[in-house]
């Protein structure tokens, strides 16, 4: 009891300090900061996340009202030109996780080293537009795909998952990478043809390491998973010419139909996991990035009878890689071992504006989808973690939001997310404009599922928080 | 006895026809100021939107026409007289034989007519706005009752416009071909502040056809990618202001999805010319007004769920047929909303040299019921007094597209 109250001592002090921070740092400067006539732009925020977890972690490495989250961040986007046709951007982005200062009693201290805090040019590309032709190059994030939540085009960039898993917006929690893209819009039918090549630069998906909230403590035992992390920055790829990822997407829009199709070679930004007599001890086991190709398209079409735009995107991935059990030969007991399989996975979906009587004046979006994956040839030995079905998958979303006031002032949003085989998400959102550099977004998340292994939402489903996030954007 | 009976009878009757005449249709003269203590002489001059600013406490000087400040560009007059006479309104509401200008002349236009409403909206449909505009700078003033304000901003290229039909002045006209899906126009708008909006772009494509639905696309930011809308969008708030996207510049919405009426004809006092940014108080625009003959139409949706019940408009009855005052009704039957436009005519051509165009620029819409209002503001001309805003400067089908999306509006 006494330690609960401890924490919820310290989310409140963590709270304070945190709101102070960025209404000290309120810029009296509202508007970009522009120099020499669109030679160098500024803009930005500086951003205080802080939250409070409902339960218990599932392996006790917080309690209930424990600090769930208490980030700081500040973000500079610069852009400008250097001439008419060739323009640069990028983004500095520096951050301080102070939960593990602010409630070291309470919060596991294991995770402190590697999520304390960090800063860095996270993209920065030059754009050089020759008409129909633009090439841009450099550290940058690549977004393909016309599903919400789901990536199954949006494949280009990793993700990192280890501070808030999927509930930031994706292009904070994208990791960029060096590449090259080239577009040619050819004015027929809106034609983009867009080529993409990453020659050297290869990144995992960064995953909650043990001790953080976000550890996934149903996929793997505590400590082998640990180790298994260990292992994925051990075995991580070094720079070099043989990671080379590239692909190619057309995207046009015919007879009312946007259409696209995408095709990209791809280094599996998960591992898998190889034992092999001839590897390292403890464990004998070496984490693989192995390649695999996907292939896929899309469509979106608007319906003027229903005011309504339905959405679909499918992928096709061949060789797809998993770890399965499989007796050894030497051994005769199952080891990890690589595997590839190949993945089907669809999305459908709709989105349609609605006047629902309220607010007045204002339409509430409803948008809703359907998601299916499935693992062709599939076979018992694969270890799938986030999947109650071995072989298949299905998560429906749906989300409602509206506008509220002049200027937007509140937008409240209400996203559900279930997984059929019984582990969802709830998650209502209010967002409160004060100015219009000023801004507060509280959102909590329901999650529930199995005890047992399974279920998208399942590992997480003793991560039931509260969060505020207050930002000062200039 | 008798005589005096008469004097006195003829005497009382001059006096009634001295006392009222205040009160019978009195033109303001140039120089009178109009507020709440006199308002009330020129009610015939005034409009609902124009009282209920005034007893909000507006007051503005009554100035005399300009005219040539609302002439169009010359090939628009052309282009008119060669269709006089050949266009008609088909039966489903469409326009036939139209191929640019105006198309209806005043004298074409009858109170008695049922389709003469319709033959306003498309007057005011096709109005003269230039081959093309080019729209630097925007912001958008956003007044709540307190009289705090918020802005919403586009920096740089911000209201792209560009006819693909019923072009008048510049090549190739009157029609950019191929134009195989019969689009009229191609529209950008783009949104650069506040931060979290920054980089939102909305596409649009309009057809000639009145049962085609719009093509809209936005770029969000926040999703880095480009997203097919709804087209009803269009009824939806624009950017949390006081107006929908159907609302800007008074009506952008289409005609045929409304049932037009001419209700009648009106002289009323309208801001002919102004410069922006207006010098305002909170959303209430103190700009000179002259009067100008407009007729007055009302649309009733034909959708059943549309935003309003009912949108009344007083458009001029010269070439401009700008929609100089309008307001709506909410589904209760309510007056919700009021507002009016204002013009600063620009000069047309790629080295602004050319005759003055008419560019409602500026327009203000109030929220009676929440008692709170927006000025929108596009800028005329930049803070070292160099115009900002062109018409006919040239712009061409490559400025437009999904893709100008993607790439103009990266962070």
């Amino acid at each position: 009891m006494g330690e609960k109250r401890k924490g919820r001592h310290f989310f409140w002090k963590g709270s304070m300090i945190g709101l102070f921070i960025a209404l000290l740092l309120c810029p009296a400067i509202s508007m970009a900061v522009e120099f020499g006539d669109g030679a160098l732009r500024l803009n930005g925020y500086f951003q205080n996340e802080t939250g409070v977890r409902f339960k218990d972690h599932a392996l006790m490495y917080a309690e209930d009202g424990d600090l769930s989250l208490m980030r700081s961040t500040f973000q500079l986007d610069f852009s400008g030109k250097f001439s008419p046709t060739v323009t640069y951007g990028g983004v500095y982005r520096a951050w301080y996780e102070g939960m593990y200062d602010l409630d070291d009693d309470s919060i596991d201290q294991r995770p402190r080293d590697k999520m304390l805090k960090d800063g860095d040019f996270r993209e920065y590309y030059l754009t050089a537009d020759f008409g129909n032709l633009s090439i841009q190059l450099g550290k940058q994030q690549l977004v393909w795909g016309e599903s919400d939540l789901f990536r199954m085009a949006d494949i280009v960039n990793p993700l990192d998952l280890s501070w808030h898993y999927v509930f930031p917006c994706f292009q904070d929690i994208r990791i960029p990478l060096r590449m090259a893209v080239i577009s040619y819009a050819p004015r027929w039918h809106d034609l983009l043809v867009e080529v993409v090549a990453i020659p050297e630069d290869f990144q995992t998906a960064k995953l909650a390491p043990e001790g953080a909230n976000w550890f996934p403590p149903a996929f793997l035992m505590p400590g082998l998973y640990n180790h298994a992390i260990y292992l994925m920055e051990r075995d991580e790829p070094d720079t070099t010419l043989k990671n080379f990822e590239g692909g190619l997407r057309l995207k046009g829009v015919f007879g009312g139909v946007d259409l696209s199709l995408f095709y990209f070679y791809s280094r599996s930004d998960t591992p898998v996991m190889e034992f092999g007599l001839t590897n390292p001890l403890p464990t004998m086991l070496r984490m693989k990035f192995p390649f695999y190709q996907a292939a896929g398209g899309t469509f979106t079409y608007y319906n003027p009878a229903t005011k309504t735009v339905f959405r679909g995107e499918t992928v096709f991935n061949i060789d797809n890689p998993y770890t399965a059990m499989i007796t050894h030969p030497l051994l005769g007991v199952p080891v990890p071992t690589p595997v590839e399989k190949d993945v089907w996975a669809f999305m459908l979906g709709f989105d349609r504006p609605t006047f629902l009587g309220w607010p007045k004046g204002r339409t509430s979006f409803i948008s809703g989808q359907i998601f299916q994956k499935y693992i062709l040839n599939h076979d018992d030995s694969l270890i799938v973690g986030d999947m109650e079905d071995k072989d298949k998958q299905t998560i429906l979303t749906f989300t409602i939001n509206t506008t509220l006031g002049q200027g937007n002032k509140y937008i409240p949003q209400l996203l559900i997310g279930y997984d059929v085989s019984g582990s969802g998400l709830v998650q209502p959102q209010l967002k409160y404009t004060y100015s219009d550099n000023i801004s507060a977004t509280l959102t909590a998340n329901f999650l529930w599922g199995h005890d047992e292994l399974g279920g998208f939402f399942s590992p997480y489903k003793d991560n039931d928080e509260v969060w505020l996030q207050l930002r000062v954007s200039f | 006895m008798k005589r005096k009976v008469i004097c006195f009878s003829m005497a009382l009757l001059f006096s009634m026809v001295l006392l009222s005449l205040p009160v019978m249709a009195v033109e303001p003269k140039p120089g009178t100021i109009i507020d709440l203590h006199n308002w009330q002489q020129y009610k015939e001059c005034l409009t609902p939107p124009l009282i209920e600013q005034i007893k909000m406490g507006l007051s503005f000087p009554v100035v005399k026409d300009r005219p040539e400040l609302l002439n169009p560009a010359p090939g628009y007059i052309k282009a008119s007289e060669r269709n006089r006479g050949k266009v008609e309104i088909g039966p489903k509401g469409e326009l036939l034989n139209w191929v640019s200008g105006q198309p209806f002349p005043e004298t074409d236009i009858d109170l008695k007519d049922p389709q003469a409403g319709l033959k306003v909206a498309y007057n005011h449909e096709r109005r003269p706005k230039g081959d093309d505009q080019s729209l630097e700078k925007y912001f958008l003033k956003m007044v709540d009752p307190h009289g705090k304000e918020r802005c919403l901003g586009g920096m740089d290229k911000s209201y792209l416009i560009l006819q693909i039909m019923g072009r008048t002045d510049l090549g190739p006209m009157p029609e950019w071909l191929p134009n195989p899906t019969g689009i009229r126009f191609l529209n950008i708008l783009s949104i650069d502040y506040p931060y979290d909006l920054k980089g939102t772009m909305r596409y649009m494509i309009r057809y000639d056809d009145p049962d085609k639905d719009d093509d809209i696309w936005m770029y969000i930011p926040t999703m880095r990618r480009v997203r097919r809308m709804s087209g009803a969008q269009r009824q939806d708030s624009f950017g949390g202001t006081d107006s929908t996207y159907d609302d800007i510049r008074g009506f952008d919405g289409r005609p045929g999805e409304h049932n037009w009426r001419l209700i009648g004809e009106q002289k009323i006092l309208v801001g002919v010319d102004t410069q922006v940014p207006h010098k305002r108080k909170g959303f209430l625009i103190p700009a000179p007004r002259a009067l100008r003959d407009c007729w007055v139409v009302e649309a009733i949706p034909k959708q059943k769920g549309y935003v309003y019940a009912k949108k009344v408009m007083w458009v001029d009855k010269g070439f401009c047929a700008l929609p100089w005052h309008f307001m709506v009704y909410d589904h209760q039957g309510r007056l919700w909303k009021v507002g009016e436009d204002f013009n600063t005519a620009m000069r047309t051509g790629p080295n602004r040299d050319g005759g003055f165009v008419v560019l409602d620029q500026s327009y203000v819409w109030i929220d009676l019921l929440a008692k709170r209002g927006t000025v929108y503001e596009w800028l005329g001309y930049d803070e070292n007094g160099n115009q900002s805003c062109y018409c006919n400067s040239g712009l061409t089908p490559d400025m437009f597209g999904v893709d100008v999306l993607r790439k103009r509006g990266r962070r």
